[in-house]
């Protein structure tokens, strides 16, 4: 088959995915979740994007429509120019797709007869298969260990496992669906130098997390999901952006009550505040442009409340994040919450 | 604590235990499958058989049949449930916590097997029903008031040998391949359907020392034998008794190890 | 760790030689990963031991109950025991890809489905046909059934085709269970059945005559009862028949076993029911 001129690797145009299930037992009724409400976006050959988002948000149902494992609703995608409904087969030749978590391998045998079966599953010419195969688990890794069981691998080399797995037949698109879950930091930190190492010898690459500094580190495009939909897109500059002339006030406080919380974001001159719980105080995080300026006044709005340490700085990626998810989860928590079923 | 009081508290222990696992065992679809469905299947087998034998498909043979397919699934549920509820436990990961937990253990799994047991009872209401419905047999007992009692000692007596099966299948990693095994061989050995007096000579010493050999003798004796089962009662006793202090000792035996090995949890 | 190899590989899925090596490499490498009996600690309690037991059962059973030749139960119990291997095995090399969350990786790789399914049958076809070959040798050992060279070529290739059959009918179970959340009830439920239907243990003349129309859709009835007849001394001539129409009733079973795969795989990709355990 030939393959369709175009620039783009990926290119969803307003998926959507709508699942229907039921309550109750006596009197079932029907109620349908939307996990993703009109998803678009697109990936250019040799660009590892990233797709940000807390858990529930729709990030794997947006990837198990375009790995053709989830049939959209409505709208299309497209992944190296073949529809992903139309052109399963296709599609399927040209991606790997990659899971975390501890499942998706044969525990019973060893990784290298894993990755033999998927060689043969993904057709890899026989004469071919295991230079590939040693090649690969050098790449990742795990050479010398792949003739143990792969009951016996740590969380870390079923991940290194899944990624030579999804190399195999040299695909040029990878889908990597929150790869690093679960690994520690010394493991997180490899694997992300390893999908670096991908996209630099010009794979595409697809990533979805929900740890912002992963996306941070990595993407160069990043498009954030919250409640089935984009609520923002660009590099993490741009996203930073968005709220680079604010500057945080961080306030530690003890007990403080919604009403006293309710009063700050009254204040024409606060633009959000998003509180952390610690231990025993809480930490409020008033974004505002005016700064230190109004912090007198934040005080006195506070009352009674007992106040610890004060203080102001730049706004970091991670605020932008949280000001996203709360601003645009807010309006639709209960979305945000139901879809969380499904996703 | 006086001693009273202790044996009291123990019992109180098992009987929780007792009725919080049969409640769970009456949702699980496996032993549902065992309990019920199992016995019947092969009642019916066991009745079409005597059928095709001819003139001795009589009320009694029906009875001897079902009461004899009843035990083969009080038998199953005995060997999945007991014999593989320590393995279970630790798959589950639930065994680390009962050990660690103040109670003992022991009364713990006593109460579990016991439950296990009694579970398996159902399969006699479900062969006995069976033959009722389908078959015409009547049920109606030759000594109705010893029959209870031989079910009293049978469900204890086997709740026990539950307990003993759980301690030793621990021991071999593959639980549930002793299970798939045993089935079978205890039917034959303890004259659950063919009786003991056709198989060849040298089974009968093997069969005397099984439990469930008498608990069957005591059962069949007080609803179709000619004189009440007091040999068959008593012995389940005698048996129970050397059964318990077996696998009370097995259990420190196998705890200790698991301790040792910190095999506690095996996921 | 070396720079990533990324000149082109070649690959041809879809390729009749990929099929074939998915057919067979494939087959062999998911008995292994999903059997859970294949090693030697369980496999000789449950797929040795336990049939031996079996057998003896319902030949003392049968012969007391009806006073006809305990042989005749032997046989019928030797045969039905390659349903350890073919309904509960074909169970597992299905049920299990689920529990090892590996459903969706097959899903979205190119492979051909009918060859990865396929595959899958050869592995359990020849275990039940050993099961089963053990069964007869138990046969011979403790009750006396002989066979001569001619007798053991006719029932060599009924029980290969009752072995097919099934492990066909073990196929469709297997795909119902992924479906179910236990997915060795129905495999346990259909092996009962076996014993009570097909001329197992209880001739086909004495069932009534509703359960005979059963068994007679069922796989073992028409393969057992060559394997009699072939003991008896019949001919393949004179059994023929009855081994084409088991190996008809086991293709029926893997058509159907197939297009229901078919279906479940469609019906996941609507609705999304792949994942839940």
């Amino acid at each position: 088959m030939v393959r369709p001129m175009t620039d783009f690797a990926i290119e969803a145009l307003d998926l959507v995915r709508t699942y229907k299930t039921h309550t109750g037992v006596v009197r079932r009724h029907a109620i349908d979740i939307e996990a993703v409400r009109g998803i678009s976006f697109d990936v250019r050959n040799g660009e590892l994007f990233g797709l940000l988002g807390p858990n529930g948000a729709g990030k794997t149902t947006t990837i198990k429509m375009l790995v053709t494992l989830l049939l959209p609703t409505s709208g299309s995608a497209r992944v190296m120019g073949f529809d992903v409904v139309r052109d399963t087969t296709e599609v399927r030749r040209h991606i790997g797709y990659v899971f975390g978590g501890e499942r998706g391998l044969y525990d019973r045998i060893s990784g290298l007869d894993n990755l033999r079966f998927f060689a043969e599953l993904y057709g890899v010419e026989p004469a071919a298969q295991r230079p590939r195969i040693d090649a690969l688990l050098d790449l990742v890794g795990l050479a010398g260990r792949e003739k143990e069981k792969v009951e016996g691998y740590s969380r870390g080399m079923r991940q290194r496992l899944h990624i030579a797995r999804g190399l195999l037949h040299d695909p040029p698109v990878l889908f990597l669906d929150e790869p690093s879950i679960g690994l520690d930091p010394v493991g997180a930190r490899e694997l992300r130098k390893t999908i670096a190492d991908l996209v630099q010898a010009g794979k595409t690459v697809l990533l979805t997390t929900h740890y912002m500094f992963e996306a941070d580190a990595l993407c160069e495009r990043i498009a954030v999901i919250n409640g089935g939909k984009i609520v923002a897109a660009g590099t993490g500059s741009d996203l930073k952006a968005v709220i680079a002339n604010r500057t945080i006030v961080e306030i530690e406080t003890y007990g403080v009550t919604e009403e006293a919380v309710d009063r700050l974001r009254a204040d024409p001159d606060v633009i959000a505040v998003n509180t952390e719980d610690q231990d025993q105080s809480q930490i409020l995080l008033v974004q505002s442009e005016r700064g230190t300026e109004i912090t007198q006044r934040l005080i006195q709005q506070l009352g009674d409340t007992r106040i610890g340490k004060i203080s102001a700085r730049e706004p970091t990626l991670e605020d932008a994040y949280v000001h996203l998810i709360a601003s645009t989860g807010g309006e639709d928590g209960n979305g945000a919450a139901r879809a969380a079923a499904v996703a | 604590m006086g001693s009273i009081a202790t044996f009291r508290a123990n019992v109180h222990q098992v009987v929780r235990v007792w009725t919080f696992t049969l409640g769970i065992y009456m949702k699980s679809e496996f032993f549902v499958l065992t309990a019920g469905v199992q016995p019947v299947i092969f009642a019916t087998i066991a009745f079409l058989l005597f059928q095709v034998g001819g003139e001795a498909a009589g009320p009694q043979t029906l009875l001897f049949a079902a009461l004899g397919t009843g035990m083969m699934g009080v038998w199953s549920t005995t060997l999945f449930g007991g014999g593989g509820a320590i393995a279970w436990q630790r798959w589950e990961s639930t065994l680390e916590l009962l050990v660690a937990a103040p109670r003992r253990y022991d009364l713990t799994l006593l109460g579990q097997t016991l439950a296990t047991t009694t579970f398996g009872f159902y399969s006699m209401i479900a062969t006995l029903a069976w033959g009722w419905l389908l078959f015409g047999m009547p049920i109606d007992a030759n000594f109705p008031l010893i029959l209870p009692l031989a079910l009293l000692v049978a469900v204890i007596g086997l709740g026990i040998m539950g307990m003993l099966l759980a301690t030793t299948f621990v021991l071999y990693r593959h639980a549930n391949a002793l299970s798939n095994l045993l089935e079978y061989p205890v039917w034959i050995a303890t004259g659950m359907l063919v009786p003991l007096a056709l198989l060849p000579g040298w089974l009968g010493p093997i069969s005397w020392v099984l439990l469930p050999t008498w608990a069957v003798e005591a059962i069949r004796g007080a609803a179709i034998g000619s004189e009440p089962p007091w040999l068959a009662i008593g012995m389940c006793m005698v048996l129970t008794l050397v059964y318990y202090v077996i696998a009370r000792r097995v259990l420190v035996y196998v705890i200790d190890k698991a301790r040792r090995d910190a095999t506690l949890n095996l996921a | 760790m070396t720079a990533i190899p990324v000149s082109s590989v070649p690959s041809s899925p879809g390729s009749l030689r990929a099929n074939w090596r998915i057919f067979w490499n494939g087959g062999r490498l998911s008995y292994t990963a999903l059997f859970n009996w294949a090693q030697p600690s369980i496999y000789i309690p449950t797929l040795l031991g336990a049939p031996t037991f079996q057998i003896l059962f319902f030949a003392a059973l049968g012969s007391y109950a009806t006073g006809m030749d305990p042989a005749f139960f032997a046989i019928g119990n030797a045969v039905q025991v390659c349903s350890m291997a073919g309904i509960y095995g074909m169970t597992m090399a299905v049920a299990n890809e689920r529990w090892f969350g590996t459903l969706p990786v097959l899903m979205a790789s190119p492979a051909n489905r009918a060859a990865l399914f396929g595959g899958r049958f050869i592995p359990f076809i020849v275990n039940g046909f050993l099961v089963s070959a053990y069964g007869f040798l138990l046969c011979w050992i403790f009750l006396g059934v002989r066979f001569d060279a001619a007798t053991l070529g006719v029932m060599v290739l009924a029980m290969i085709v009752t072995a097919f059959s099934c492990s066909a009918i073990g196929a469709v179970q297997g795909g119902i269970s992924l479906r179910l959340r236990d997915g060795l009830f129905g495999a346990n439920l259909l092996v009962f059945l076996f014993l009570l239907f097909c001329g197992v243990n209880i001739p086909l003349a004495a069932l009534p005559p509703w359960m005979q129309a059963v068994s007679q859709v069922l796989p073992f009835t028409h393969g057992l009862a060559a394997v009699r007849a072939a003991i008896d001394g019949a001919t393949l001539s004179e059994v023929g028949g009855l081994i084409a129409t088991e190996f008809l009733i086991g293709l029926v079973y893997a058509v159907a076993a197939f297009f229901l795969f078919r279906w479940l795989e469609r019906s996941a990709y609507r609705n999304a029911t792949l994942d839940a355990r």
